[in-house]
């Protein structure tokens, strides 16, 4: 099953991992492919969606070829949605809409299940090949996840309970959503990745697609050198000035740094399930044809 | 203290822990705040006569490990301290700080158990908008009446806004004393268009939600009305203790310009309500190594090839890690730049460490700089 396959990819991760900017390569690599191709907003700003230039709205607009941009909030879904239930009487009925949506709204987990059930719809509408969302941080993104169910559960009669049934069929269809976690190869976030994944099986139908690495890089020296390097590193050459001394302080550091890499990546490898696709970004500079870069990026990673 | 000096100066919790009770630290998602107050409490409990503790919610397993702590529960646990100081730590479970919070403020136990079962209630603590900030609040409330700490280390809950913990008192009565809940509750039955509304939203609730889902809304409302203003009161005065001169409040920041305009932003909204930030953590930036201009040259020597400290092989088998430290000693640059904006604020620099602190001693040694 490959990632471009599905119907619906759900981009999360943790802050400061470049979540963002992978969700618009993801898109941007998808309509470059010929897939009308949606990008979606969830997290409460432009996000993913931004990145193209003009501003996201509400109404899915076309920024490039095949793909197009939309933001979405949980409070204009919700007011989208109980305007639809109202219909002609939407009009007349402001103060009574503004009551439910202010109950709603209260009612644990139902805005995250309009947030969900807008991608969701899109997913399903036909009117696209791929929606790729940039979704909220880790832990907010399992309570929408986990949403369709817990209204289910507690809401078990009634309009918004019907909806839930499909949506929890089609996130949990793992040929149609996948789920794609964004990551760095430092300790901190490979362990909360790992911990991510195992409570989106536990308590959400969706199901994990793909890890990507953001930030790699090569390591910085083919194995055969290391021995050479190891001893240049202890047994120091006579009289260096202190920053030639330092020099080999900091390739040191280096060094340290690359086998932490390598050890979290391993054991990405060992403890995601079996068939989850782990693909290594490097690090891009700014100012660069940012999108481009990665969308070729993840493109050779999936050898596309 | 007054961060804002006439120039940047050097952050040290000790001045600040003198004379304060309370330490709040903020900061936005993945900056390490937890790991900081973990590390703070550590050095905090070495240096100061009396005992520290450090109240965090939720944080990734891993750290509550590294404090040798059981993942559950929301007793303060002791905290094996490498020099014996006294530390305890607690990890809230909002889950469990809300029934707490009912059983002690409802009216009686058939009212508690009844609020706890409600359906709607079981969920509302996880999913309710600044629930685990008005938990945290409150537990803190009886941490700080047990009289029985010298320091409590606050690492707020992560949120799209730091202050939102301090308006979570205020948020919980507007939530639950909104009139157009008094209105679906019933409290305005006597109103004939108001009945009449009501009766219209009731069946539109129903279509939507389902009539048991109503029904169990509804008496979630009517019972916490029970219970809500007792919780209120007690948790404003520990928001008010929080913004009063007992306490202090540390910002941790990455050392990225968009972290470092966090802060800024931050400061501006503390501005408006009074309160003044006390300093600054900046954490994970280059180690002293990649700001020593001295390596920067030597680096420039060996990959240019022009007058290298090394021989000739040497020089060559060093390139590509001189060229990983001359791009290592940009990043350094380019952190010192946002750094830069914090000019006025009391700062603190935490180097990147190769492998993230796993236990108490590595806590301890990163609390170690920050007094």
């Amino acid at each position: 099953m490959g990632l471009f396959d599905r119907r619906l990819l759900i981009v999360g991760g943790k802050g400061g991992t470049g979540k963002s900017s992978v969700a618009a390569a993801i898109a941007a690599l998808s309509a470059f492919r010929n897939a009308r191709t949606l990008l979606v907003a969830a997290d409460g700003s432009p996000g993913a969606a931004g990145m193209f230039g003009p501003a996201p709205s509400s109404d899915a607009l076309e920024v490039r070829p095949n793909l197009h941009v939309l933001q979405i909030d949980s409070q204009a879904a919700l007011s989208e949605f109980v305007k639809l239930q109202l219909g002609p009487l939407g009009s007349v009925a402001g103060p009574v809409a503004g009551a439910f949506s202010f109950v709603a709204d209260a009612a644990p987990g139902v805005s995250e299940l309009l947030l969900v059930g807008k991608y969701a719809h899109e997913a399903r509408s036909g009117d696209w090949d791929m929606v790729v969302v940039d979704a909220a941080a880790s832990g907010h993104l399992l309570g929408e996840l986990a949403a369709p169910g817990n209204v289910a559960e507690i809401a078990p009669i009634g309009r918004i309970a019907n909806e839930t049934g499909w949506m929890i069929e089609l996130l949990g269809d793992p040929e149609i959503t996948g789920v794609v976690n964004v990551t760095l190869a430092e300790e901190v976030p490979v362990a909360e990745t790992l911990e991510f994944v195992d409570r989106l099986h536990t308590s959400t139908p969706a199901r994990l697609a793909a890890v990507v690495v953001n930030r790699t890089r090569p390591q910085l020296y083919a194995r055969s050198r290391r021995s050479e390097l190891a001893e240049l590193l202890t047994d120091r050459p006579k009289r260096l000035t202190k920053g030639a001394n330092g020099l080999l302080d900091a390739v040191q550091i280096g060094l340290d740094r690359a086998d932490v890499a390598s050890e979290v990546d391993r054991r990405l490898r060992t403890d995601l399930p079996p068939g989850t696709e782990v693909l290594h970004l490097p690090e891009f500079g700014a100012g660069v044809d940012l999108q481009g870069e990665i969308r070729e990026a993840i493109a050779d990673e999936l050898s596309l | 203290m007054n961060a804002r000096s006439s120039s940047a100066s050097r952050l040290g919790l000790g001045p600040i822990a003198e004379g304060r009770s309370l330490l709040v630290v903020a900061g936005a998602g993945g900056v390490g705040k937890t790991t900081v107050s973990a590390a703070l409490g550590m050095v905090a409990a070495d240096r100061l006569d009396g005992e520290v503790l450090v109240l965090t919610i939720d944080p990734a397993r891993r750290l509550a490990s590294a404090l040798g702590m059981e993942i559950d529960g929301n007793d303060a646990v002791r905290v094996p301290h490498p020099t014996g100081g006294r530390l305890s730590a607690a990890m809230l479970d909002p889950g469990r700080a809300w029934d707490a919070l009912v059983r002690q403020e409802a009216p009686d136990a058939t009212t508690a158990d009844r609020i706890i079962a409600n359906p709607v209630y079981r969920r509302i603590a996880d999913t309710f908008v600044h629930g685990n900030d008005y938990a945290a609040l409150s537990w803190l409330e009886e941490a700080i009446a047990s009289d029985r700490y010298r320091l409590i280390i606050v690492d707020t809950p992560p949120s799209q806004n730091a202050l939102d913990f301090f308006d979570a008192p205020q948020r919980v009565e507007e939530f639950f004393s909104s009139s157009l809940l008094n209105w679906l509750t019933g409290g305005q039955s006597g109103s004939i268009v108001g009945a009449a509304a009501t009766r219209t939203f009731g069946s539109l609730a129903d279509r939507l939600l389902g009539s048991q889902f109503f029904s169990d809304i509804v008496e979630f409302f009517t019972l916490m009305q029970t219970v809500v203003p007792g919780m209120v009161e007690r948790t404003s005065a520990v928001a008010a203790d929080l913004a009063g001169d007992d306490a202090a409040l540390l910002a941790v920041s990455a050392p990225s310009v968009a972290s470092i305009e966090r802060v800024g932003a931050l400061v501006e909204e503390l501005d408006e309500r009074g309160l003044t930030l006390d300093g600054v953590v900046v954490n994970g930036v280059e180690p002293p190594e990649f700001w020593d201009p001295g390596v920067a040259d030597a680096a420039e020597r060996v990959t240019s090839g022009e007058r290298s400290h090394f021989s000739q092989s040497n020089t060559a088998l060093l390139t590509p890690g001189a060229e990983y430290v001359l791009e290592r000693c940009g990043v350094a640059a380019a952190q010192a730049e946002a750094i830069a904006q914090l000019e006025g604020f009391a700062t603190l620099t935490i180097p990147r460490t190769v492998h993230s602190p796993s236990n108490v001693t590595g806590l301890a040694e990163l609390g170690e700089g920050l007094w």
